[in-house]
């Protein structure tokens, strides 16, 4: 039994928590670009993190179940509403969980703020496996139908979910291990305000502002990379995105703090983003206090929408 | 300044200069590939808990961690205290890469370095090359280097939006091998008939710090052993 894909929206993926454990052979990491919203779609439905989920861009798009679905939805605030048959049956404010009747379609608009939102079903949806990993680049098309298994659940609104301000754009970063290029790159950067591009995607975040010139290395080899990589390709940052390729040839200069990644997922085209330079050991608290506080919301919430809790 | 991504022309005996990239993984920089490919080897061969992946591209180790399994404070004194095994032997395997030299680019190479398609051929097959790095796509090899007079074309001005599974190509002082159809800036000498990788099996016989060779083969050889494993 399945979720039919009516409309797939501005671009929609299934993801995961990805593939560790793979770069070596050239195979991207992949998963949610804003895992803590991923998962917490996933204990809205009672799942354990890292379950496939639905990561939908900027316009969520049309949804039919064929069966009774135990679903939820968590993420960049998109208007969510339950349709039968054209009618609007019962509006949804996200994050929730909620059942979506056979027949019946969940039909989401254009996020508010941010940029993506994640659908989760219980026991999470049952495309194919590659690698450990259902997370796939591919976008889905009308037509399409996402296996999962038949369920209900309750109407459930957790309180206190947010780990961020989303209106918070700025990004703390670490010097890459090209920063000594130029003594005044990590400076460029910390006093610039850019704006993230419209060609950005899972892949990169092209952010436009001031030109910023470092003198090439035309022997330059190339080096891994991992997603949060800040690039200077020609004169033009980019941040290398959730689904960037394992190794990089152009300059590293700084490295976004990974407590903050999943923010660089919410980044939109049009938005104005800033840095701020912290060292390697506020680098590493900011990580354990994110991972710590993540994980004390997503068992609370599991607790809360168990069966009969 | 001195760019810092170059390294220095005489390398120390065994030394490395080990950063931090980002707050989740550490970088190994090494004067030298084989160096860089052995040290990879031993990391991998420890398998201590927390590592997820070690990634060798070139002269540069990548070590990513997950901090909740192990203290990166710790992992970073065992990193340093690694050094590369000595260079007994090549720390990979030799690998035989059939090809039949038929590509679109092999006239038009031999073209513009004044000399035939099969010296092209000879040239390109004749030595072993090291494999740097695995990347650009699942399972493509990074591998060199190109001897003259066959080094230092400049990639395509406009990259192939496709470029056929197992197409063997050369660009600069590098040659490899793309694995499955995708875009490529490379130029085309021929193709493989073998399967260089397979996901879902999990199947990524080209490892970095393997060494690759090419051998010629005619068409008829092509055909039949079309979609074999390497």
């Amino acid at each position: 039994m399945s979720l039919i894909v009516i409309d797939p929206g501005q671009c929609a993926t299934v993801q995961d928590a990805g593939r560790p454990g793979y770069l070596r052979f050239g195979v991207p990491r992949g998963g949610a670009f804003d895992a803590f919203s991923a998962d917490l779609a996933n204990a809205l439905v009672g799942n354990p993190a890292g379950r496939a989920v639905v990561e939908l861009t900027l316009r969520g798009g049309e949804f039919e179940a064929e069966c009774p679905l135990a679903l939820a939805i968590a993420g960049a605030p998109m208007p969510a509403m339950v349709v039968e048959a054209g009618t609007i049956v019962r509006s949804l404010d996200p994050p929730t969980s909620f059942t979506l009747a056979a027949g019946r379609r969940l039909r989401l608009g254009r996020a508010s703020c941010g940029l993506r939102t994640y659908l989760a079903v219980r026991q999470g949806w049952q495309t194919p496996r590659v690698l450990d990993s259902r997370s796939r680049e591919t976008f889905l098309r009308p037509g399409d139908r996402l296996p999962g298994e038949p369920g209900v659940v309750p109407i459930h609104r957790p309180r206190e979910v947010s780990l961020t301000e989303p209106s918070d754009r700025r990004l703390r970063v670490l010097p890459g291990p090209d920063a000594g290029l130029g003594s005044y790159l990590l400076e460029s950067l910390a006093n610039g305000v850019f704006r993230v591009g419209l060609h950005s995607n899972r892949v990169g975040v092209r952010l436009a502002g001031s030109p910023i010139v470092v003198a090439g290395d035309p022997s330059r080899l190339s080096s891994p990379v991992a997603p949060g990589a800040i690039q200077l390709a020609g004169e033009q940052l980019i941040v290398l995105g959730v689904a960037c390729g394992t190794m990089g040839g152009y300059p590293h200069v700084a490295q976004v703090v990974t407590a903050d990644l999943d923010r660089l997922g919410q980044l939109a085209p049009g938005d104005d983003v800033s840095f701020e330079l912290v060292d390697l050991d506020q680098a590493r608290a900011l990580d354990r206090e994110r991972s710590r506080q993540a994980r004390a919301i997503l068992a609370r919430i599991r607790s809360a929408t168990r069966p009969g809790g | 300044m001195e760019p810092t991504s170059s390294a220095p022309d005489t390398p120390p005996t065994e030394g490395f200069e080990l950063i931090a990239l980002g707050d989740r993984a550490f970088l190994a920089r090494f004067a030298g590939e084989r160096q860089a490919a052995r040290w990879a080897a031993a990391v991998i061969a420890r398998g201590w808990p927390g590592v997820i992946d070690v990634v060798p591209a070139y002269r540069d180790v990548a070590v990513f961690v997950d901090p909740e399994r192990i203290p990166l404070e710790d992992l970073q004194r065992l990193l340093n205290a690694l050094t590369p095994a000595p260079e007994v032997s090549s720390p990979g395997r030799r690998l035989v890469i059939p090809v039949l030299y038929d590509g679109p680019d092999l006239e038009p190479t031999a073209d513009r370095l004044g000399i035939t398609p099969a010296e092209v051929v000879a040239y390109h097959a004749g030595p072993v090359y090291d494999v740097f790095a695995i990347g650009f796509s699942p399972g493509f090899p990074y591998a060199g280097w190109l001897r003259p007079p066959l080094e230092g074309l400049p990639r395509r001005e406009s990259p192939r939006t496709r470029v056929p599974a197992g197409s063997v190509a050369v660009a600069g002082r590098q040659t490899g091998v793309y694995p499955g159809p995708s875009p490529g800036g490379w130029h085309l000498l021929g193709r493989t008939p073998l399967c260089l990788v397979d996901m879902d099996d999990g199947y990524f016989p080209i490892r970095a710090g393997d060494q690759i060779q090419f051998r010629p083969i005619t068409p008829e050889e092509f055909e039949a052993r079309l979609h074999e494993r390497l």
